[in-house]
């Protein structure tokens, strides 16, 4: 039972990551490389904002949006003078300037914050645990899932509802037609791809108290969250999101029915899944 | 014009790598092996993408695959038929990615066929990582260098830059075996099914066939430059698979230029020049590196081979140069 | 070279003798004696790289300022490995084209297992900085080759009867690892040493199979959950690194501290409380490979904390500062004995010569030229009264050469 709680709070804490991964593939049809890293940046801005140990839930989730923020304004920056410049040559060319960006933003990690690993706590409040119906569950693992399910609802409530996601719906399906009816396409794209990146840095910011910061920090949820996207339909947020959970799901059955081969499973599933649904869970969407 | 300066450049520089041991320091050797080794891996993947269209995520795994049946051969003291072994490996590695092709190419294509190879890639790293029979992570050292003989000739490969020439020779049947490969039929039948597959269905080709046989091609030649590779290195690691591998030649493809059949190769030995000449500045390595590589992409989108194609049809014929140049801006694979 | 009482002193203690063979290497006066460093800095490894080439850079500022080997002065020349063995190949190849005989190679065995075999080839002594892997003394062996650092079986064997000694009453342990197999190695002999000594005693202990996580995970919670369930009181962790502090972090919420009365971290030291300062677990053990406080009246000791505090301004230097800095002294210090650059007579000087280096005596087993120092164990913890939020409680040492494997040179150990 308790590692279904725990699938969750992994697929959670996987679809924080994998949200703004798939919106720019939405967008830009780019599979971002330097996503893991602007998720590491945000998570380095907010430790730096909280200290080691947050006050409160307020000011993990404060820092959290500043995070966002910046690395939203970051992802501007790289939409502006990197990916735009390339837009109109072969896609692949986005792969290999993503992943120089990756680069470059690891390198700029290692300068500002160093080495060193880094620990922020969970602030007070849900630092402990909680009992539900028997159950040990840490209640910081509630946030996650908490945080998780808000996110998703936000976004899919804004692409599917709002004035504003039907607007990058049209530019991302077609953008010359969008441009004749009088949309600012740049202005749009450039505001959905920082939405985007800024996913990546509230991500990082929410699940700070979740793991160690370390420059090696992107890697470990960059595959995860390829894996989610992909498994979810490329560019669909629904698929995401019910991929991210079934990847956590096979998580947790993975130590309880494996537990000699850890890890193993996600990869074998990925591979039996896209054996049978080629085009993920929900089919590809262009948002 | 073009192909006349093209051609004694790259004579130049084939005649400088044969006679390197002669005039460089042996790290610069060393590297120089190596990069002719990933530079051959880095054409076989560009067959599969340049002139099939497919993006495999996990060439790693089949380099992989032939460093280890080359390691594991060479130690279960098979040396004297050296390159039977290369042959084998070959063989081992066109089969697997043949497996892989069937059950996969019909499916999958484009990015979900780029994730399929990564997770099948890394499946692979982490089972050698485990198995204690192949040295688990720390993987097999001290590989020899074995005698190489063909027919009454015998060389023995152990000894000064030996094997460091007969790579130069082996490297060189490969890169030409792929450029006979990527001009005749084959290639240009490739080419047609990726510029527009139903076209070429209609026309009669039987469009699965043709990708699963390059497919297994670009699997082998990748698997075969993994078996010139043990020896060399000397030691075989699960990381020698790993996903900075698989990134390897698509790196060197897309900085070279896709659309050039030599684009592969000038991005290998740029990459490594870069590298090599950086060395000392330890510790901002990968800010470098990035940074080289985002100035390369932004100031020529076509890779390098592009950019120097177009200087060199400027410097040939200006007006003309100029014309062609806005009208071939997206294709990929020049003739 | 002018002598005086005062200059004596501190040259000695540097271990250097400017004054051993003052004439023999007059020929090479002004001309620097290279050391090539090949260590990891790109990628994860970086971090113990860094140690590594500041423990080293500090050996040689000290041995200059006290002269030099035989009035020569040291020059380190530092490249990457990149991680990789051809990395470390190609930096080796690069730095014997030039002419470069004396080396300290470190982090990574299979980087070291990939250089070892052209030693012989390029006439190179080298010193391995820090490695731990059997294979390096055992079947790898190689006698150009000195491992200046611990064994498995010696520091983790050592840790075990430690553990034994001073927990008799916990009679059954928890064991967790990442699913590396260098980490299985560290996890057994933990095991055997724990097991041994229990036995010794006439008492007996059950140690659990350890429980897997993959190496560079995110979330840890299920794996919590399995150990906490087993009702160990007491815990042996070999993750490393992120992974070990993620792992005490997520671990505090299901009240690790109340669960287990004794917690064991492989070789983590000091990192996890550095990064978790006020939220250390409330007592930690671990291994040190160096520690400062501990080598009171080793003046060397003294003199490279000192000089670390200076460049870093961290008061807690990693165990590599020391083991790095060590390293260069045994090269310098071998140089200097033997008045000569020549692998031939470079070997049996290191095989005989006892320099004192900030680890103490530094002597290598004659045999597979092993070392065998002292084993240092540290109990730190939470502590609302210091500053920093932690401090230590507890050091404890053993004999290193009472733990020290059997010598199987060339082969390997059963």
């Amino acid at each position: 039972m308790f590692t279904l709680v725990n699938g969750l709070t992994t697929g959670m804490a996987v679809f924080l990551v994998a949200a703004g991964l798939t919106l720019v593939f939405g967008i830009m049809r780019i599979l971002n490389f330097a996503h893991g890293a602007f998720f590491m940046i945000g998570a380095y801005v907010a430790s730096s904002l909280v200290g080691s140990a947050p006050r409160s839930v307020l000011a993990l989730v404060a820092a959290a949006v500043v995070a966002a923020l910046v690395v939203g304004v970051l992802g501007i920056v790289v939409q502006r003078f990197v990916l735009r410049r390339i837009q109109h040559v072969d896609e692949h060319y986005m792969l290999i300037a993503t992943f120089a960006v990756m680069l470059v933003c690891v390198g700029f990690v290692k300068l500002v914050w160093g080495l060193e690993f880094l620990s922020v706590d969970p602030p007070p409040g849900i630092d402990t645990g909680v009992d539900i119906f028997g159950l040990f569950v840490p209640s910081f693992s509630l946030f996650i899932i908490g945080s998780g399910i808000v996110v998703f609802l936000v976004l899919d409530f804004v692409i599917h509802r709002a004035w504003a996601g039907k607007m990058i719906t049209a530019i991302a399906r077609d953008g010359w037609m969008a441009e004749l009816l009088g949309i600012n396409v740049p202005a749009g794209i450039m505001a959905a791809v920082g939405g985007s990146f800024a996913l990546a840095g509230l991500a990082g910011g929410l699940l700070l108290p979740n793991q160690t910061l370390s420059p090696a920090l992107g890697d470990t949820f960059l595959l995860l969250a390829f894996i989610t996207v992909v498994i979810g339909g490329l560019g669909n947020v629904r698929g995401a999101f019910i991929a991210a959970i079934l990847l956590g799901l096979i998580d947790g059955l993975n130590t309880m029915f494996l537990p000699a081969y850890p890890g193993v499973a996600v990869y074998v599933g990925m591979v039996a899944f896209l054996l049978m649904w080629p085009n993920g869970i929900l089919g590809e969407s262009r948002l | 014009m073009n192909r006349t300066i093209s051609g004694a450049l790259l004579a130049v520089l084939a005649a400088a790598l044969v006679l390197l041991p002669f005039w460089a320091n042996s790290g610069l050797v060393f590297l120089a092996g190596t990069t002719m080794v990933v530079a051959v891996f880095a054409l076989s993947w560009n067959l599969l993408f340049g002139y099939a269209g497919l993006a495999s995520f996990g060439s790693g795994g089949l380099f992989s695959i032939g460093a280890y049946t080359m390691a594991v051969t060479l130690r279960g003291g098979y040396e004297g038929q050296f390159l039977l072994l290369i042959a084998l490996s070959t063989a081992i590695g066109g089969a697997v990615a043949f497996a892989i092709g069937v059950v996969a190419l019909r499916r999958s294509t484009g990015i979900f066929l780029a994730i399929l190879t990564l997770a099948l890639a890394e499946l692979l790293r982490i089972t050698l990582a485990k198995i204690h029979w192949l040295g688990a992570e720390d993987g097999i050292p001290s590989i020899v260098r074995p005698k190489a003989s063909i027919g009454v000739a015998t060389v023995d490969l152990a000894q000064g830059n030996h094997y460091y020439w007969f790579l130069c020779v082996a490297c060189a049947l490969l890169v030409a075996l792929c450029w006979w490969i990527a001009h005749g039929r084959f290639g240009r039948t490739l080419r047609t099914i990726r510029l527009d597959t139903e076209r070429a269905a209609f026309m009669g080709v039987d469009t699965h066939r043709y990708r699963l046989v390059a497919f297994t091609i670009s699997g082998a030649i990748a698997a075969c430059a993994g078996s010139l590779f043990a020896p060399w290195a000397q030691i075989v690691t699960p990381d020698i698979g790993n996903m900075m591998r698989s990134t390897q030649p698509i790196l060197f493809t897309l900085l070279g230029g896709a659309s050039s059949f030599w684009g592969p190769m000038i991005g290998a030995f740029l990459f490594s020049a870069i590298e090599f000449s950086t060395r000392t500045l330890v510790g901002i390595q990968e800010i470098i590196t990035g940074g080289i590589l985002l100035g390369v992409v932004l100031l020529f989108p076509t890779g390098v081979a592009g950019a120097w194609n177009a200087l060199v049809a400027r410097l040939a014929d200006p007006y003309r140069a100029e014309a062609k140049a806005k009208a071939t801006t997206l294709r990929p694979v020049k003739e | 070279m002018r002598l005086n009482r005062r200059h004596f002193l501190t040259t000695s203690a540097a271990g250097v003798g400017a004054l051993a063979m003052p004439g023999i290497l007059r020929a090479q006066q002004g001309e620097a004696v290279r050391i090539g460093l090949i260590t990891t800095l790109s990628g994860p490894g970086q971090l113990y790289g860094n140690y590594i080439k500041d423990g080293c850079e500090i050996a040689v500022e000290r041995l200059n300022a006290a002269g030099g080997v035989n009035g020569a002065k040291i020059e380190l020349v530092v490249r990457d490995d990149k991680n990789s063995p051809e990395g470390a190949v190609t930096a080796f190849r690069e730095l014997t084209g030039n002419g470069i005989k004396l080396f300290a190679q470190g982090t990574f065995t299979a980087n070291l297992l990939g250089t070892l075999p052209l030693l012989e080839e390029a006439d190179v002594t080298m010193v391995m900085v820090g490695a731990s892997a059997l294979a390096l003394t055992h079947e790898a062996f190689n006698p150009r080759a000195f491992r200046l650092g611990f064994s498995s079986p010696m520091c983790f064997g050592g840790y075990g009867t430690l553990m034994a000694q001073k927990h008799p009453e916990i009679e059954k342990w928890a064991t967790l690892r990442s699913d590396v197999t260098a980490l299985a190695d560290i996890t057994n002999a933990f095991t055997k040493g724990l097991k041994a000594e229990t036995e010794k005693a006439g008492r007996k202990v059950e140690v659990l199979d350890p429980v897997l996580v993959p190496y560079g995970g995110a979330d840890f919670r299920n794996q919590i959950s399995n150990i906490i369930g087993s009702g160990a009181p007491g815990l042996f962790n070999v993750l490393q690194g992120a992974d070990a502090i993620s792992y005490y972090k997520q671990a505090r919420t299901f009240g690790l501290d109340e669960k287990f009365k004794v917690l064991c971290d492989s070789a983590n030291e000091f990192a996890i409380a550095k990064a978790m300062g006020a939220n250390t677990p409330a007592s930690l053990w671990s291994w040190t490979g160096w520690y400062p406080a501990a080598n009171k009246g080793n003046p060397v000791s003294d003199e490279v904390h000192k000089a670390y505090i200076k460049l870093r301004g961290d008061e807690y230097p990693n165990w590599y500062i020391g083991v790095s800095h060590d390293s260069i002294l045994t090269i310098a210090n071998a140089v200097a004995k033997a008045g000569s650059l020549d692998a031939a007579k470079l070997i049996p000087t290191i095989e005989t010569e006892t320099p004192q280096g900030a680890l103490g005596k530094i002597q290598f087993r004659k045999e597979d030229h092993g070392f065998a120092g002292d084993l240092t164990y540290i109990r730190f913890g939470r502590d609302d009264k210091n500053a920093n939020g932690w401090s230590v409680f507890e050091t404890a040492q053993l004999p290193g050469a009472e733990f020290l494997e059997k010598a199987t040179p060339g082969s390997k150990l059963n």
